[in-house]
């Protein structure tokens, strides 16, 4: 037995001593693999390949039509109005016949302290006021012992059932010290008729009673020391008309507008057939203006590119508008902009990338010469717009596309290697070539790197799409420097089949495409 | 179920105990036995031992680690075997009644599958120009701890074999599921897919799943003096079935698409689109219980003696495995009385043809039995399959 135990003891030995041979620290398990897989596949039309994602762009005759409008200004209520500042301060003198008389509680003074004020807005002349809403701030001091309460009327502001406005603050007891009390009355709907019956303008009367509270313990006694004033505001104003007399006023502003697809483009020759630009503007607002396009101004890479037109030289009057039986009928004016009139012929080729409008808005410069007929309505108001009106039936000649484009891999990406595998069905009347260069000015290997312009008729319509194959090729340190960069600039020159004819393009008109990547990668397992 | 589990379980204890036939008599004529059988081996149709090696210990895989990968439609297996038992016999030598208890540890994995598709994972679909079908792919990996309990009534043996299911992971795609990788514009894709996924619960001794079985064998070889001419063995274990009855995933779907990359807006929006493939697939948490048939062995053994010769003849099958019936012919000799040495051929399991070895080394009560089955598998880069199984058995009386 013991020589059994002495054997097992052997085969144990040998068995750890093998099996602690076979535990050596795992590596890497690496297999090398050739794969490749669909990654993407889409189709373009023209307004999707230009990033003209909230342009309208419509079918026209026998061409897509890019259709856009440009809000060049909007007159608000604050740009040819003054601020409306309504505040009536009134110190209550208190007749010194009642100086002494104990007032019991719910007594009234029979007494009207009433208030007549005419405001003064610069040269603006108010005959009338809708307000939709509106809140009287009221500010009230007061030294009295004993609550008591005002029970304020504005006679010339009436509501929607023709009631004028009154209501009632209470004041608390301020036990013969000096104390200030605040509040807000919410209003409405109401009207307020400035004009005090068609004899002046921005005209405001208040009517005020005060009397005792009911709650009062004791009665009041009045002295020469009783201090009661009030002062009212008119706040958050929300009107929904004003009629008067407006005044005059200049006013002047620059709009910019970008158009960042633009920056990326550039052209030796591009030429549009018959683009437009209108200049509309519509006047919703009871005054006339006189209009200044002081410039137009077109920027890209810094160089400024002025539009030449009759319209930037010499300032337009823009008549009122007329209300009939509450509709309001706008004054319209429009400008049209096109290759004869101006020099935007010589603007559309540059690509602006923005675009400085500079205009002056005198109102009523003929002064007050209608009587006071002037109205507001905020739902209508002073605007202008350019519509745009470009065709895309153009010609081209060496238009390039350069963009940095960001990448962004996994950063245990270890391909050895990558091809990009492109399929591309090209319906337009462009060729395409590409370029795609690191960030370290090296370009990549793309096997037949141009894109072929779609099969065209003699008027260079569309007979069929033309099919090209292109294979981008990667190396792995031009794999890491991409990742390491996370960019690569992309640059794309398009050119028209031909220089004499100007080529439509449809919004039926795509590029299909079908991408594909081949990786050569080392799988590692750990 | 987990109470019904250890009712089950004790009960079958008890019984298997009280039919033992211990009586005065017998105990005085007893033959008691401690027996450990040990079989571990790694295999492929196609696959040589050091396309594993390299798997396991680390390396880089080379073209002749994968083997022959030009027949792309031949379908091929490639499988584990763990296997460890220890058990006690209890024998009365003159009637040949007595009781067994054994205690198993089966880990077993296997996978069978086109050529095309393995080129696919592991050389890339670059080359591919067919489509790869999966109709025959299946795959299954699973850790059973298995409790047998029986009687031996002379040449039969009748017993229990109770498991708990550490693990088990079943896969399969239906007969005519395929995709096409051979563009790199378009992949079509139609498969249906059938995958049980049933987990461990490392810290619990209640496992998410068991099996019940009855072990079967008809066998001279109970004998205490085997002395016969021909022997024989012939029987099945763990044939019931497996029950889970606890949270397992199960992902199930029948698709068909083609795939030719994402669109502007969803590459744009990637992280919603990835989210909404997530959702496609996203596996069923299967709280009911499932009841399949247990993974039985089935296994058979003749042997022939004449002289100091033994001829063997032996079959091998492992049900839900990805296993081929393994069809097994030997030759033994016996060098003197402590020592015998063989050799053998085979044909089945998770590879196909085998050439393998075997050491018979007994001394006073202790036999031990120690068998290469493959020794073309000393050299892991021509052999493709690996295996060792070392028994003992201890007659302590």
């Amino acid at each position: 037995m013991l020589l059994n135990t002495s054997h097992i003891l052997k085969y144990y030995i040998i068995l750890v001593f093998i099996v602690s041979l076979s535990c050596k620290k795992k590596q890497q398990t690496l297999f090398n693999t050739d794969y490749i897989f669909p990654i993407s596949s889409d189709s373009t039309t023209i307004s999707k390949l230009l990033g003209f994602t909230n342009i309208n762009i419509i079918e026209g005759d026998n061409c897509a039509l890019l259709i856009d409008t440009l809000e060049i200004f909007k007159l608000r209520q604050q740009d040819f109005l003054p601020e409306l500042d309504f505040i009536i301060s009134d110190t209550l003198e208190l007749p010194s016949i009642i100086f002494g008389f104990p007032f019991p509680p719910g007594f009234e003074i029979p007494y009207n302290f009433e208030n007549d004020e005419s405001f003064i807005f610069e040269d603006v002349e108010l005959k009338k006021i809708d307000f939709n809403s509106l809140k009287i701030k009221y500010t009230v001091e007061s030294n009295l012992t004993g609550g008591i309460y005002f029970d304020l009327t504005i006679p010339s502001a009436i509501n929607s059932f023709g009631e004028a406005f009154n209501d009632i603050v209470n004041i608390p007891n301020s036990e013969g010290q000096l104390k200030e009390y605040t509040g807000e009355i919410f209003l409405s709907n109401y009207t307020f008729d400035l004009s005090n019956n068609q004899t002046t303008y921005n005209n405001l009367s208040t009517t005020l009673r005060v009397g005792c509270s009911e709650d009062n313990s004791n009665n009041i006694v009045l002295s020469s020391n009783s201090f009661l004033s009030i002062k009212l505001q008119l706040i958050d104003l929300n009107i929904k008309k004003i009629e008067g007399y407006f005044g005059s006023i200049n006013y002047a502003d620059t709009n910019y507008f970008q158009l960042p697809t633009m920056r990326k483009l550039e052209s030796e020759n591009f030429t549009v057939e018959n683009p437009q630009l209108n200049l509309l503007i519509d006047n919703g607002i009871g005054i006339d203006a006189e209009v200044s396009i002081n410039s137009l101004e077109f920027i890209k890479n810094q160089s400024s590119y002025f539009l030449n037109h009759q319209l930037t030289s010499e300032p337009f009057e823009i008549l009122r508008a007329t209300e009939i039986n509450d509709l309001i009928e706008y004054s319209n004016q429009s400008f049209n902009i096109n290759n004869q009139n101006s020099n935007l012929n010589e603007i559309i080729p540059v690509f602006p990338e923005s675009l400085n409008i500079s205009y002056n808005i005198l109102t009523n410069p003929l002064g007050n010469y209608l009587n006071h007929s002037d109205f507001f309505n905020g739902n209508h108001t002073l605007e202008s717009k350019i519509a745009v009106n470009i065709p895309f039936k153009f010609n081209l000649e060496n238009l390039t596309y350069s963009d940095t484009i960001k990448i962004t891999a996994p950063n245990k990406f270890d391909a050895n290697s990558a091809k990009i595998h492109l399929e591309i069905e090209n319906e337009f009347p462009i060729s395409c070539c590409i370029r795609l260069k690191l960030p370290n000015g090296d370009s990549l290997h793309i096997d037949s790197n141009c894109i072929s312009s779609a099969n065209l008729n003699s008027l260079g319509n569309l007979q069929s799409a033309s099919i090209s194959n292109l294979i981008i090729s990667i190396s792995e340190e031009e794999l890491d420097l991409i990742i390491n960069e996370e960019t690569i600039v992309v640059s794309l020159t398009f050119n028209s089949p031909t220089n004499d004819i100007k080529y439509p393009i449809s919004t039926l008109q795509k590029i299909k495409y079908k991408m594909g990547l081949e990786l050569n990668y080392d799988f590692s397992l750990q | 179920m987990k109470i019904f589990t250890f009712i089950i379980f004790t009960f079958t204890i008890k019984i298997s105990l009280g039919f033992a036939p211990i009586n005065k008599d017998s105990l005085q004529n007893k033959l008691v036995s401690i027996y450990s059988n040990n079989y571990t081996s790694i295999n492929s149709t196609h696959l040589p031992l050091s396309f594993f090696k390299k798997i396991f210990k680390g390396g880089v895989i080379n073209e002749k680690d994968l083997g022959s990968t030009q027949n792309l439609n031949k379908t091929n297996t490639s499988g584990f075997e763990l296997d460890l038992s220890v058990g006690f016999k209890i024998l009365n030598s003159e009637t040949n009644n007595g009781w067994y208890l054994k205690f198993q540890n089966l880990n077993t994995g296997g996978v069978k599958y086109a050529q095309n598709l393995f080129n696919c994972v592991f050389i890339g679909n670059k080359n591919i120009s067919s489509p790869v079908k999966l109709g025959n792919t299946s795959f299954h990996l699973r850790n059973h701890q298995l409790f047998h309990v029986g009687l031996i009534k002379k040449n039969l043996s009748v017993g229990l074999s109770i498991g708990n299911i550490n693990s088990e992971y079943q896969g399969s795609f239906s007969e005519n599921s395929f995709f096409n990788p051979s563009s790199p514009y378009l992949w079509e894709i139609s498969i249906q897919p059938r995958f049980l996924f049933l987990e461990n619960r490392p810290k619990s001794l209640l496992k998410n799943g068991n099996s019940f079985g009855i072990d079967l064998e008809f066998s001279n070889c109970n004998k205490n003096a085997v002395s016969e001419k021909l022997n024989y063995s012939i029987g099945i274990n763990n044939l019931g079935v497996m029950l889970f009855h606890d949270s397992y995933k199960r992902y199930e779907f029948d698709t068909t698409f083609t795939f030719q990359g994402f669109s502007f807006e969803e590459i744009l929006n990637f992280d919603s689109t990835i989210l909404s493939l997530y959702e496609t697939i996203e596996p069923s948490l299967e709280e009911k219980n499932e009841l399949q048939i247990s993974p039985f062995h089935i296994f058979s053994e003749f042997s022939y003696h004449f002289k100091d010769f033994k001829l063997i003849t032996a079959l091998n099958y492992r049900h839900k495995s990805q296993y081929i019936p393994k069809i097994h012919l030997g030759l033994e000799k016996k060098l003197n009385n402590n020592f015998a040495i063989g050799n053998s051929i085979s044909y089945g399991g998770f590879n196909k043809f085998q050439w393998g070895t075997n050491i018979n080394y007994s001394i006073n009560k202790l036999k031990i039995n120690l068998i290469f089955n493959n020794i073309v598998g000393f050299a892991p880069s021509l052999g493709k399959s690996f295996g060792i199984n070392l028994g003992f058995t201890l007659d302590i009386n």
